[in-house]
């Protein structure tokens, strides 16, 4: 008893070849915009690995590459075997090839489901990186004239600008680091010492942001230095103060921003999934029909197609029992050498 | 010689389809042209001098082929004006965006002329695919038979207000830096008046503008310095410092030697200094007259000229480029069309046989588009319409379909066709003349008459 049997005239033989060539088309054009997609994220994640410590993993958009060209490759090819179904003589060449390719084809599938839960998942590793990469980014904010670092500054302002944010939690990152260099530091104002001498490690700590912490929604101009002191500025409250700068911390606006990114992308792959599915269901009813024709050399006659010749829990125990033959046939071999030496 | 002329004119339409057409009665005409390239290229130098008086027959299946590539190049034509038509959007949009920080409008009418002749230019192109696709069909021929000469007109004249855009984008730009200038000097004198309805967001605008394009100030970071951009709700009346600076000019305003953050460059070493600008003394190791990289040097209206400049070349460079290949019988162009028909012979051809049904005007596209690559036409649309339209002509009235007829682009010689229409233009005027000279006539009849009675 076949699983969804339908019979197949010449007509809707014709007509299920002609569909399924337009969606191996649509799939193509998937594969393509897979592999644009991981190519995209690679290269966001390139964009900011200076804020990731360089040590971001680029597995997933690798992945998603990967499957790109072999989704293209796999589908061009399967658009081609509809196009060739149609003539019964250039059919017959791929006649033998099927039933690997639609093997092949479910392997694909799987892989492409795998990928879908790889991009959903890669957040909370995607997390700890830039916490790490961020605090330390912060560290580096003042080292403009070491190499290696002398761009840190200006990647942190315009990423600050950019998402607008503030300091890895918040603002309050910025009063426990030293951001401003010594080069720019007068050692002999009275400020400065006080400063110094006010912390173990004997650092310049201020209660002040960058310029790039600054909310232009504000109606008031950027206050950046003593944020906390509400004498130092006339009609000021730093409690209730909330837009002069920034208050969302650049972690959470990193995370979301490449979270939302690796959703879409996951749900563009798991949509991708389900029209490889639909596709590789349909030449398994072009592959079926075609090889029970009821009059092999009369085109017009009619046919029967289904997606697996019996049920499901036989085909499953088929299987098996095939796998346990394998298995049991190298023991059979190694059997009849032992009895070999022994009769000889 | 003329015949000479005529067979070096005809190689650009029979170039290799002498093999096809084996017809004996074509072949006093085809000769044996299926020379180098070179020899290609004088044969369209010479078609175009002959052209004027180039009568060139047509066949069943010539029309059929010409009609076809005439309908594809009004296809890319189409295209074309769609092209044309997102730009003008583009344009309007960007100049839209900012339009907070210019005072007049005048530059708008450039994106407007390329909406307007992107839109004229796909309802034309549309209308010229349809007189193709019903050419094949004599019956339903006849009504599109006065189409080509406002198809002339309207061509010309929307090529013509192309240009009259490229020019004005030029012309305009002093404009344009005026209305800037205007514009920004207004930005910055409202840029503490965030409680004023109506210039709230002034503020907003500015930083963002000054971020962005990267400036600082009108014409550089001094013009914050002659402008309160302190709002008086934040400032302490009752301090020393505020008190000597409102004295300090004439309107009472409270000036200061300090730009807003949005002038910062994050690109400067240094974290910013914003306040006491002039002052060396107020910062440790800085001196203002030579310090670059602490704010950004150029002023808004300079960036703000020079991205729209920059931007209208880039369109209508693109825009003029792609109308031009319509019209130019050059070898490049033929090289470009040549490779458009591929493109489409590729689309059409890659479908399985069963979807041809997907194609239903011209059910010979397949083998015909075939025929069109190996002679493509180079022509243009105007001249290749004239053709079919002068074809179709000799076919309107006669029964059998699949007569060969005549090709023409002028009926007469050049100078002929010129004598013709002065005297035509000749006839009107004088007929508008004549017009009012009956009445006068008229009168003077009844007068000779009367002498003559009386």
């Amino acid at each position: 008893m076949a699983l969804m049997k339908v019979k197949f005239d010449l007509k809707k033989r014709v007509k299920l070849a002609q569909m399924l060539w337009l969606l191996y088309w649509f799939s193509v054009m998937s594969g393509v915009l897979v592999f644009s997609m991981g190519l995209f994220f690679k290269i966001e994640l390139r964009k900011r690995s200076e804020l990731m410590d360089n040590n971001e993993s680029h597995f997933v958009p690798n992945v998603l590459i990967g499957v790109g060209v072999l989704a293209c490759c796999l589908n061009a090819f399967g658009g081609k075997i509809c196009y060739d179904s149609l003539d019964s003589t250039k059919f017959a060449k791929w006649k033998a090839i099927m039933k690997p390719f639609l093997v092949a084809c479910l392997i694909f599938n799987f892989l492409l489901i795998v990928t879908a839960v790889l991009c959903f998942a890669m957040r909370i590793p995607l997390e700890f990186t830039l916490a790490e990469g961020l605090k330390n980014g912060m560290k580096y904010y003042k080292d403009t004239d070491t190499p290696g670092r002398c761009y840190m500054k200006r990647t942190l302002d315009l990423m600050q600008m950019e998402f607008r944010c503030c300091g890895n939690n918040n603002y309050k990152d910025w009063f426990e680091i030293q951001w401003v260099s010594n080069r720019y530091l007068d050692f002999g104002a009275k400020e400065v010492k006080d400063r110094i001498s006010s912390n173990v490690d004997g650092k310049y700590l201020m209660d002040g942001v960058p310029f790039s912490c600054c909310n232009p929604s504000s109606p008031r101009p950027c206050i950046q230095q003593q944020i906390t002191n509400n004498t130092a500025h006339y009609s000021y409250d730093h409690y209730t103060e909330d837009l002069n700068i920034w208050k969302r911390g650049c972690r959470d606006a990193l995370v979301s921003y490449y979270g939302g990114m690796m959703n879409t992308i996951g749900i563009l792959v798991l949509l991708v999934t389900i029209l490889q599915i639909g596709v590789m269901i349909g030449l398994q009813y072009i592959n079926t029909s075609l090889s029970t024709l009821v009059n092999p050399e009369d085109p017009e006659s009619e046919s029967e197609g289904w997606i697996l010749e019996k049920t499901v829990k036989e085909t499953f125990t088929d299987i098996m029992a095939k796998m346990k033959a394998m298995g049991k046939g190298n023991q059979v071999d190694e059997g009849t050498n032992e009895e070999a030496p022994a009769a000889s | 010689m003329y015949t000479n002329q005529v067979q070096s004119s005809l190689c650009l339409f029979q170039h290799h389809s002498s093999s096809i057409y084996n017809n004996p009665t074509h072949h006093s005409l085809s000769g044996s042209l299926t020379g180098p390239v070179d020899q290609g290229q004088i044969c369209i130098l010479l078609s175009l001098l002959s052209m004027v008086l180039l009568k060139l027959k047509f066949p069943f299946q010539k029309r059929v082929r010409l009609a076809q590539g005439l309908w594809l190049l009004s296809w890319v034509a189409m295209f074309s004006g769609a092209i044309t038509f997102a730009m003008g959007v583009f344009l309007k949009t960007e100049l839209h965006r900012r339009s907070e920080v210019m005072y007049s409008m005048d530059i708008h009418i450039v994106p407007n002329l390329l909406i307007a002749v992107g839109l004229a230019s796909v309802g034309i192109n549309i209308c010229a695919g349809k007189v193709c696709q019903d050419s094949l069909d004599p019956s339903r021929f006849p009504r599109w038979k006065n189409f080509l000469l406002p198809y002339f007109l309207g061509s010309v004249f929307f090529t013509s207000l192309l240009l009259v855009a490229t020019i004005l984008s030029y012309a305009l730009q002093p404009s344009l830096e005026e209305s800037l200038k205007i514009g920004l000097k207004n930005g910055i004198r409202f840029y503490k008046d965030t409680d004023t309805p109506g210039r709230c967001f002034q503020k907003e605008t500015i930083d963002r503008l000054q971020m962005e394009f990267q400036c600082c100030g009108n014409t550089n970071y001094r013009d914050w310095f002659e402008v309160q951009w302190v709002s008086n709700r934040y400032l302490d009346y009752t301090s020393k410092e505020v008190k000597d600076r409102v004295r300090s000019n004439v309107d009472g305003r409270y000036l200061l030697d300090g730009v807003p953050f949005s002038c910062c460059n994050p690109a400067s070493p240094r974290p910013c200094l914003q306040y006491s600008l002039l002052d060396n003394n107020a910062h440790y190791n800085y001196e203002y007259q030579s310090e670059e990289l602490n704010l950004y040097n150029r002023g808004c209206r300079q960036a703000l000229v020079s991205y729209y400049m920059g931007l209208m070349n880039t369109i209508g460079t693109c825009v003029l480029l792609v109308f031009l290949l319509q019209f130019s019988p050059s070898p490049s162009t033929q090289l470009a069309l040549t490779l458009v028909t591929l493109l489409c012979h590729l689309l059409i051809i890659s479908c399985p046989p069963g979807t041809a049904s997907l194609f239903p005007t011209f059910t010979e596209l397949d083998n015909s588009s075939e025929k069109l690559l190996t002679g493509s036409n180079p022509m243009g649309i105007l001249v290749a319409l004239r053709y079919l339209q002068t074809a179709m002509d000799g076919v309107l009235d006669q029964e059998n379909v699949e007569i060969e007829t005549e090709g023409y682009i002028l009926e007469k010689g050049v100078k002929e066709t010129f004598l013709e229409t002065k005297e035509k233009i000749m006839k009107f005027l004088q007929f508008a003349k004549v017009g009012g000279a009956p009445a006068e006539t008229t009168e003077g009849e009844p007068e000779a008459e009367k002498p003559i009675t009386a």
